[in-house]
């Protein structure tokens, strides 16, 4: 019955009509199908009440019936506030036009900051960032997303060994950490230098101190190579002994490898689904459909909204189906054993220091079971065996 | 004819049970406190002013009697008034 807010989407109208048979008129109206709400009667010749903007031209006939003069007495609703406002126009769409552009600017990012790293790590990062699209003046949903960022930078420069991103309002900060904490030069104390662990000794160099083994000697761990006590017994003296022994130690690792390996691959197809969250309330804009294909990964990335200092409840969601296909990888018994001393030495060069090298690699045993292929795998390795012992007390050490 | 018609119709409302003012064409009026009065079956507004509205009704007339009306609403068989109403009388013009 009541469409007030109908009412008030189109305009009303408050018109006076005058004339001695106002109430002939109300009743005209009423059957001619206009609505008439909000009658008062201001005096004995006329009355006053509300009628719906569009009916007003079907008023007249119904005056001239009725004997009544009409008079427009204020309007109210949308259409004349719209209308008043079109005076100011340019006003308006200033104030638009400024908060558009304001939450435009407040979207973008303005700042690249890199922290915990020298300048020249920080200038290849910014190369690095640049070639992801992320540079100052882009829009903050059109960003990769963060886990992938800092995976390509960790991945693509080698002096860096973790990243830590942070979009912080329009400044993105990276935090990076080094792998080589550069080394300082210690003022050395006096010390020997023992055997890390049992090997036979490969070859050795003194650069302090007295040598206490000789190559193709066989020593335990914990044995003294170079001693820092040099000198017979009056001219004694303590040094820090330095020098540097190779020994030849020996690795055993076993590896395993599936003949059959399933493997997940991307066809490098995608289909992406763009929405906008308002208050939590997902509203799709482009991608409708489903992806035509049914295998695939899903990588979403929601990016909410900002105005100045605030975080809107607005944000913006990519979903990204990634097509991904089976790959059935079948190795031949050899094939896999190969595979097996490849993956054993780049294991085993993995945990040992920088400057070792394998010298020789043999295959004790080798076995197929349950469709794996079992690698028993012995390895020479030539490497630096020398750790630091300090020399407290010289009467200890004789 | 039709005085056959009133009758059974009369006949209905008593013993069927059927609402009368379905039945008998006749102004169902609903007045909530003394703020709105609800008129339904009116045929049209015969004279309006602050403190008295007269309404045309199938036989006869209504006149409600009060202060500071204002015709909330008003469509082709409804009324809704507003103001402080006073009296509800029936007028019947034969």
């Amino acid at each position: 019955m009541d469409k007030r807010w109908l009412s008030l989407f189109f305009g009303q109208v408050r018109i006076e009509v005058r004339g001695r048979r106002a109430e002939q008129f109300i009743n005209r109206c009423i059957e001619h199908e206009v609505n008439v709400t909000d009658i008062k009667r201001t005096d004995e010749q006329s009355i006053i009440c509300t009628i719906q903007s569009q009916d007003v031209r079907k008023l007249r006939p119904l005056l001239r019936q009725s004997d009544c003069k009409l008079h427009i007495a204020g309007r109210k609703g949308w259409p004349f506030f719209l209308n008043k406002l079109s005076f100011k126009k340019g006003f308006v769409a200033g104030i638009l036009l400024f908060a558009a552009v304001l939450f435009m600017l407040s979207n973008m990012l303005w700042r690249i900051e890199i922290t915990g790293t020298d300048p020249e790590t920080a200038h290849e990062i910014r190369k690095v960032l640049d070639k992801l699209g992320v540079e100052r003046g882009e829009f903050q949903f059109s960003l990769p997303a963060k886990e992938d960022i800092q995976h390509a930078i960790a991945d693509q420069i080698d002096q860096v060994a973790w990243v830590g991103a942070n979009l912080n309002g329009t400044t993105y900060r990276f935090n990076v950490l080094e792998k080589e904490i550069p080394e300082e030069e210690k003022a050395l104390t006096p010390r020997n230098l023992v055997a890390e662990k049992e090997a036979v000794i490969y070859d050795i160099y003194v650069e302090q101190g007295v040598a206490k083994v000789q190559p193709d000697e066989y020593v335990k761990k914990g044995d003294v190579l170079i001693s820092g006590v040099i000198g017979e017994k009056k001219h004694r003296k303590v040094v820090p002994a330095k020098g540097k022994v190779l020994g030849e130690t020996w690795y055993e690792s076993e590896i395993t490898v599936p003949l059959v390996t399933e493997l997940k691959t991307y066809t490098g197809k995608s289909y992406t689904k763009h929405a906008v969250y308002i208050f939590g309330f997902r509203i799709p804009v482009w991608g409708f459909s489903k992806p035509d294909f049914d295998k695939y990964d899903v990588k979403l990335k929601k990016t909410p909204m900002k105005f100045l200092g605030w975080t809107l409840p607005i944000s913006y969601e990519t979903k990204k189906y990634l097509q991904t296909d089976k790959v059935k990888r079948e190795y031949t018994r050899k094939q896999a054993t190969a595979k097996a001393k490849q993956l054993g030495k780049e294991d085993l060069l993995n945990q040992l220091d920088q400057n070792a090298r394998i010298k020789s690699q043999k295959v004790l045993r080798e076995t197929v079971d349950n469709g794996k292929v079992k690698v028993l795998m012995y390895y020479t390795v030539i490497e630096d065996i020398t750790v630091e012992q300090p020399l407290i007390n010289t009467k200890e050490t004789e | 004819m039709s005085k056959w018609k009133e009758k059974l119709k009369n006949w209905l409302v008593k013993n069927v049970e059927l609402p009368a003012d379905v039945v008998m064409d006749l102004p169902r009026i609903t007045i909530i406190g003394q703020l709105h009065i609800y008129i339904e079956n009116h045929n049209g507004v015969l004279s309006f002013s602050n403190d008295e509205v007269r309404l045309r009704l199938k036989q006869g007339q209504l006149v409600v009697k009060g202060r500071e009306f204002v015709l909330k609403t008003i469509l082709p068989e409804e009324i809704l008034l507003e103001g402080k109403i006073e009296q509800v009388k029936y007028l019947e013009t034969l």
